[in-house]
């Protein structure tokens, strides 16, 4: 008696128990009836919870039979693994709901009793092993809905809840009709029973029968065409039900699904299949449209059912884990966002605070990004996908994008209705406190749980979480030490464990990055208060990126580092739509990565780098997914508002060192490709590297914004590595290992610059300063030098970079790419002109008067960076015999070579570093020489002392010339500088827009419509299996 | 001993280009009916500037400027060797090939911009900007002939494209690739600043372009600048295109003539806007640039 009340099935009586005495309990003293309805209710999640944790502890599966005998003279019930998560989550959605509902339940005893009865409903649904028995539980279930639903009396909700109830009615019709042929045929309706007897049901009448009870049950599940009530109904309940329709419900009937699956055909799987892929995908696409917030919601749990049907339809075994994580994640996110949405009017500052969280986790969980624990589930299932139906797998990887376009696009209205912040209200924290706690316990478990490499970064993510808590708490004086000593342990513990070169280069890049930018970023209170927790996240995100020993623990790191970088540029992206752009094209990155990595596994499973295919559909999407974080032409228009809209002081490591991670991955992928990709399929790179340089070139040349300006200077610069990489020679490698560890350098140090000079006079507009040299010239040369390591003239680094790239160029018979790179250069050597004449040159504005030169502490990061520049450009020897060993560049007949005597020789030409240096100072130093020996002469003159077109100016913004400086350039070539890429993107977002419009009138919600739609569907399975 | 050569060596081309800077204008004085200044004037020019006694300063970048400038026509100069394959005549020209020479152009270019610009002179950052954008779009064609001329020779080694063109006229890059030779002499053209391309220093409007703000010993110094600048630039083009220099005078020889090529340009063609010009050198000398590459891919 004992173990029957301690389990699930005495929670369940308790329940019935409960609905069945509460209603005469309440007439008489109310406050005791609520009170045992919250101790059934927790008793039933503590039961699910036990029986859960008993099986996990090696117990054998529960079993109960009504009246003492055993099918087919009782109705059993089950509770083994698959019942007690179902009923973990059926009673865990339960009882928050009930929280969120609890003023309506204590007014109101019907809805009491009800819910008790609709939970009782959705345990028996779960657990009984008998199909008949089966159909009166979800009949209760459906009656105690929609009873709920009667019982808030809205007038939109009876139209919608009448609608509901047809579909529910056909569903049930269809039900009956299977399970009287299936009675007729086996004489019983115990599933043991049915799934012993399993020949029987491939007779005509028996497969008419599985397509009866499929039909039935796929109309229950809210399948694509036949699904319009059931949206109209989440948009008009409460949030609570609406909640319970996306979780409890639809958990128990996908577990009723999963109860008559042994009996279905292989046609019906199919059909089954095809019709949750289609919900899936079109589901997400109706979403897009939707700017109604429970509809849209709808929409995303209709499809997420779509996507379970497809998956518990499938043969393969090990689906449970993955599923039971994915629904978790899915019941937790879903539930409190319903909740935190059902709201009226603004929230106070506080409130809004911990809404937006609520928001963000919720979000940042449905798109599974690391380390929220539906990551290893979404990566298990399309892996396992990818192996099997890559076609399949494809198309889900579409329905994920499309996901996060729509979900990344609400979460930032919300974000905004958010931050309109004004008036007291109470923050319900109960119930988002409830599932915020269950997803960190699901994160944290789910962390616990993998393999070695994965588990050290799931800890290591969860880390970074801590120290973001953290360090956002710590004394403003003491961040940015904290920070320091943080992101220096996690380097030595990297440094320690990297054998390979490649990775500790890379290492080292990130960590010079991370500590200069940090040292260089502002202490003062303008500073965003999650500055330094995330910049930490970030850094924590490269250091996995080097540290990944596989394709899985890469692609963990790969998505933390865009969800890292996602959060740290919305800090200073007000509006967040640059934030957002940023998420969507790294999400696609994600995807394309993913995609290749998927499609190996079609060919051959492995999860090493070193296995992939040599062939383009296997390594094309992983390089095109890779170079859209390099800014891609084409795929660049995320560059500009990302680096732009960023925190100031996060751009430089953002541009200067995170964005390498890119090359890092490239040549990942294409070092041991060496020799076995065919040349001709990459050649392509080589010209979209070198379109990218040119287009950055020019967009970078006709933009005032100085941030903007460097963007897309980053575009064009990381082009070059692109094109070298492209060749797929060693040659083409250090040229691209080169380039990176120059463009860190400079990039590094102008955005430095920007970021204090932007500071210091408070706009990023160019023609808006002027003369700055006076009043900030240490930042000054500074710029300088970055210029001029940037425009590839000697003596510094960056002619070394440009040498390296036209000899690989030749070396490969490139010699027109050559030339397109020469002339993107050249007009690089403008707009770099442009920026040293426009900020620091010309007339001081009178503005300009009050402005100081930066922070010591960003001076001493210039100075830093200014010393990097200058070892790099005296003595790069050492540097290069490095790359060319991680270049294979060393080995036979190599193009390449550093000789003893410090020349850098090709069979083309030579260069030695060194002695241009010599040359050019030696030069420079008797010239200046020389005119100092006239020093006495010098006579210094006032702002104004000059004269032209016959007026003396007085007014610094009529001489400053600045404004479209090179407007000829567009006068000549203005043809070629239209946004292409921007309208080509504007174009896809409207082309989404009306698929997803498209997508809206596919389920409509009329009611004759949906019944012959689902009528439909019940006669295609039914065909399909006939046949 | 090395460190006398190359002071040799500068000091010849100095005295050679303000030499042929006189002689032109005599040249072209006498074509308009004029007698033009003595052969000297040059240098009494030059010495008088420099003797100047006073000189305004706008900043130290501005004080730069001129140093920049000349420092990047000296190690042109320095980088390309004066006769290919005379040990005392290679100045240091070992340190690189014909890419560091082609990128030590924009290094005086660089620094006379922005010691130019901090005059504040709206006049010099008008004519800065005008000849950046000309010269990024002569570089164009320039670049393609310079690449084709390493594809058909197989090397960026100055002296060994010099070397390679011995044994005979016909074997000048400008009888085997033409196209090349008249897309790089096109861009030589726009390399002058002189009509049609000469709206950069535009003289007739003084004062107006780069040196605007400039006098005495900077100009000095740019006046020197610009005759060695010009020799240098003339000497890459005849160890590219014109056999090299056998011997130093036949070296002389073919820079005086091709130090008079836009003389004779400038007096026949009317001026380019910028916008223009830029149009100009990225059709037809590109286009070219483009068939010299092809046929020397198809030639060798």
């Amino acid at each position: 008696m004992v173990d029957f009340l301690l389990s699930p099935f005495g929670a369940w009586s308790l329940l019935l128990a409960g609905g069945f005495l509460f209603y005469p309990l309440h007439r008489k003293t109310p406050g005791l009836a609520l009170a045992l309805f919250w101790l059934v209710q927790g008793f039933a999640l503590a039961m699910a919870g036990l029986a859960a944790w008993r099986l996990w502890g090696g117990a054998e599966p529960f079993w109960f039979h009504t009246a003492g005998y055993r099918p087919p003279l009782s109705i059993s019930l089950r509770a083994g693994w698959p019942e007690a998560l179902v009923l973990l989550l059926v009673h865990g959605a339960g009882l928050a709901v009930a929280t969120h509902f609890r003023k309506a339940l204590a007014e109101n005893a019907s809805a009491a009793v009800l819910f008790l009865v609709l939970q009782a409903g959705a345990a028996g649904m779960v657990m009984t092993q008998d199909a008949f028995n089966l159909y009166v539980f979800m009949e209760i279930s459906a009656l105690s809905t929609m009873g709920l639903l009667a019982v808030q009396g809205r007038a939109r909700l009876f139209d919608a809840l009448f609608h509901a109830m047809g579909v529910e009615a056909l569903a049930a019709l269809f039900f009956l009709l299977g399970i009287g042929l299936v009675y007729h045929l086996a004489g019983t309706l115990s599933l043991a029973g049915l799934a012993a007897q399993a020949p029987l049901l491939q007779t005509p009448t028996g497969l008419l029968a599985q397509g009866f009870l499929a039909g039935a049950l796929l109309l229950e599940l809210k399948p694509l065409i036949a699904n319009g009530p059931a949206i109209n109904v989440y948009e008009t309940t409460s949030a609570a039900m609406a909640a319970w329709l996306s979780t409890g419900a639809a958990a128990a009937m996908a577990m009723a699904l999963c109860k008559l699956l042994p009996l279905f055909s292989p046609a019906i799987l199919l059909g089954l299949q095809t019709a949750g892929l289609a919900t899936f995908v079109v589901g997400h696409a109706a979403a897009l449209r939707q700017s109604q917030t429970r509809r849209l919601l709808g929409y995303s749990s209709v499809a997420f059912l779509g996507f379970s049907v497809f998956f518990l339809c499938r043969p393969e075994p090990g689906l449970l884990w993955p599923l039971a994580v994915l629904w978790g994640v899915h019941a937790l996110a879903k539930t409190l966002l319903f909740f935190l949405t059902d709201r009226a009017g603004p929230l106070t500052a506080g409130n809004a605070r911990w809404h937006k969280l609520g928001l963000l986790a919720s979000v940042l969980a449905l798109l599974a990004l690391p380390p929220v624990p539906a990551f290893w589930a979404k990566w298990d299932l399309v892996m396992l996908l990818a192996r099997t139906q890559p076609g399949a797998f494809a198309i889900l990887l579409a329905g994920f994008f499309v996901e996060a376009f729509y979900l990344s696009r609400w979460l930032r209205e919300q974000w905004a209705l958010a931050e309109e912040s004004g008036s007291a209200r109470p923050w319900p924290w109960p119930d988002t406190a409830l599932a915020a706690i269950g997803l960190g316990g699901l994160g944290l478990a789910c962390a616990a749980l993998q393999s070695a490499p994965a588990r050290e970064f799931a800890n290591l993510a969860l880390a970074a979480l801590a120290a973001l808590g953290l360090l956002s708490r710590a004394p403003r004086f003491a961040q940015k030490g904290l920070a320091l000593l943080g992101a220096g342990a996690l380097a030595w513990f990297a440094a320690g464990r990297l054998a390979d070169p490649l990775a500790q280069l890379f290492l080292a890049l990130f960590t010079a990055g991370y500590a200069v930018a940090v040292l260089a970023a502002d202490s003062g209170p303008r500073m965003p208060r999650h500055f330094h927790g995330l910049m930490l996240a970030v850094f924590a995100g490269a250091v996995m990126v080097v540290a990944a020993d596989g394709l899985f623990p890469f692609f963990f790191a790969w998505e933390w580092l865009a969800g890292a970088t996602f959060l740290l540029i919305w800090q200073g992206d007000a509006d967040g739509r640059a934030a957002r752009q940023y998420l969507l094209f790294a999400l696609a990155s994600a995807l394309f990565i993913l995609l290749g990595f998927g499609l190996q596994q079609s060919l051959a499973p492995t999860l090493a780098w070193t296995g992939l295919s040599a062939r383009p559909l296997v390594w094309g999407p992983v390089l095109l997914g890779l170079a859209i974080k390099l800014g891609l032409v084409g795929w660049h228009t995320w560059m500009a508002p990302s680096y732009s809209r960023a925190p100031r002081d996060f751009t430089p490591f953002l541009a200067g060192a995170v964005n390498k991670a890119a090359v890092f991955g490239l040549l990942l992928l294409l070092l041991p490709q060496l020799g076995r990709i065919a040349s001709g399929p990459l050649e392509w790179l080589v010209w979209l590297g070198l379109l990218g340089a040119f287009a950055g070139a020019f967009l970078a040349l006709f933009e005032e914004n100085v941030l903007t300006m460097l963007a897309y200077s980053s575009m064009g610069q990381m082009a070059y590595v692109i094109a070298a990489l492209g060749l797929a020679t060693p040659t083409g490698n250090v040229a691209a290992l080169y380039l990176s560890i120059n463009h860190f350098l400079f990039k590094t140090l102008l955005f430095v610059v920007a970021a204090g000079v932007v500071r210091q006079t408070g706009t990023p507009l160019m023609y808006r300063m002027g003369g700055l040299i006076k009043r900030m010239p240490v930042s000054f040369v500074s710029a300088m030098m970055a210029v001029i390591a940037m425009s590839g003239v000697p003596p510094l680094g960056g002619f070394g970079g440009k040498w390296l790239l036209y000899m690989a160029l030749m070396e490969k018979g490139q010699p027109l790419a050559a030339g397109l790179a020469f002339f993107a250069s050249a007009v690089g050597f403008l707009y770099m002109y442009r920026f040293l004449q426009s900020v620091f040159l010309g007339q001081l504005k009178h503005a300009g008067r009050a402005v100081r030169e930066t922070s010591w502490s960003a001076i001493a990061a210039q100075g830093l960076l200014i010393v990097g520049i200058m070892v790099f450009s005296v003595y790069p020897q050492p540097l290069l015999q490095g790359l060319l060993q991680i270049a294979g560049a060393d080995r036979g007949a190599a193009f390449l070579s550093v000789a003893a005597d410090g020349r850098v020789a090709t069979a083309l030409g030579q260069w030695q570093p060194t002695q241009i240096m010599i040359v050019v100072a030696v030069v420079f130093g008797v010239l200046t020489a020389l005119l100092l020996a006239n020093r006495q002469k010098v006579v210094w003159v006032r702002q104004f002392n000059l004269v032209f077109a016959g007026e003396r100016p007085d007014r610094p913004e009529t001489t400053h010339f600045a404004y479209d400086m090179f407007a000829h350039y567009r006068r000549a070539l203005g043809a070629f500088y239209q946004p292409f890429a921007l309208r080509f993107w504007e174009a896809a977002g409207q082309g989404l827009a009306r698929l997803g419009h498209a997508a809206g009138h596919l389920q409509s919600g009329q009611f004759h419509a949906t019944l012959l739609a689902g009528t439909a569907l019940v006669v295609l399975l039914c065909l399909g299996a006939l046949r | 001993m090395k460190i006398l050569s190359i002071f040799l060596n500068v000091l010849l081309c100095g005295a050679y280009g303000i030499l042929l800077g006189a002689v032109y204008n005599r040249i072209v004085a006498r074509s308009q009916g004029r007698i033009g200044i003595p052969l000297h004037q040059n240098f009494l020019d030059l010495a008088k500037n420099q003797v100047k006694r006073t000189a305004i300063m706008h900043g130290i970048m501005f004080y730069l400027g001129p140093v920049f400038r000349l420092g990047g026509g000296v190690g042109l100069l320095l980088f390309v060797p004066l006769l290919p394959g005379a040990p005392g005549f290679a100045n240091a020209s070992g340190s690189g090939d014909l890419l560091l020479a082609m990128y030590f152009i924009f290094f005086g270019q660089l620094g006379m911009a922005l010691g130019a610009s901090e005059s504040g002179h709206p006049y010099s950052a008008i004519g800065i900007a005008r000849g950046l954008s000309q010269m990024t779009a002569f570089e164009v064609p320039f670049a393609l002939a310079a690449l084709a001329v390493a594809v058909q020779y197989g090397t960026f080694d100055v002296a060994a494209i010099a070397q390679a063109q011995q044994g005979g006229l016909f074997h000048w890059t400008v009888f085997t690739n033409p196209f090349a030779t008249v897309a790089a002499l096109i861009a030589f053209l726009g390399m002058t600043g002189q009509s049609p391309f000469d709206v950069v220093l535009a003289p007739q409007e003084i004062p107006i372009g780069p040196p605007t703000e400039y006098h005495s010993a900077y100009l000095a110094m740019m006046q020197l600048n610009r005759a060695l600048f010009q020799v240098a630039k003339i000497l890459l083009f005849i160890h590219l295109f014109f056999g090299g220099g056998a011997n130093l005078l036949s070296l002389m020889a073919k820079v005086f003539v091709l130090f008079g090529l836009p003389m004779f340009v400038d007096a026949a063609f009317p001026r380019m806007r910028v916008d223009q010009s830029i149009r100009f050198f990225l059709r037809l000398p590109t286009a070219l640039g483009v068939a010299g590459i092809l046929l020397a891919r198809w030639a060798h």
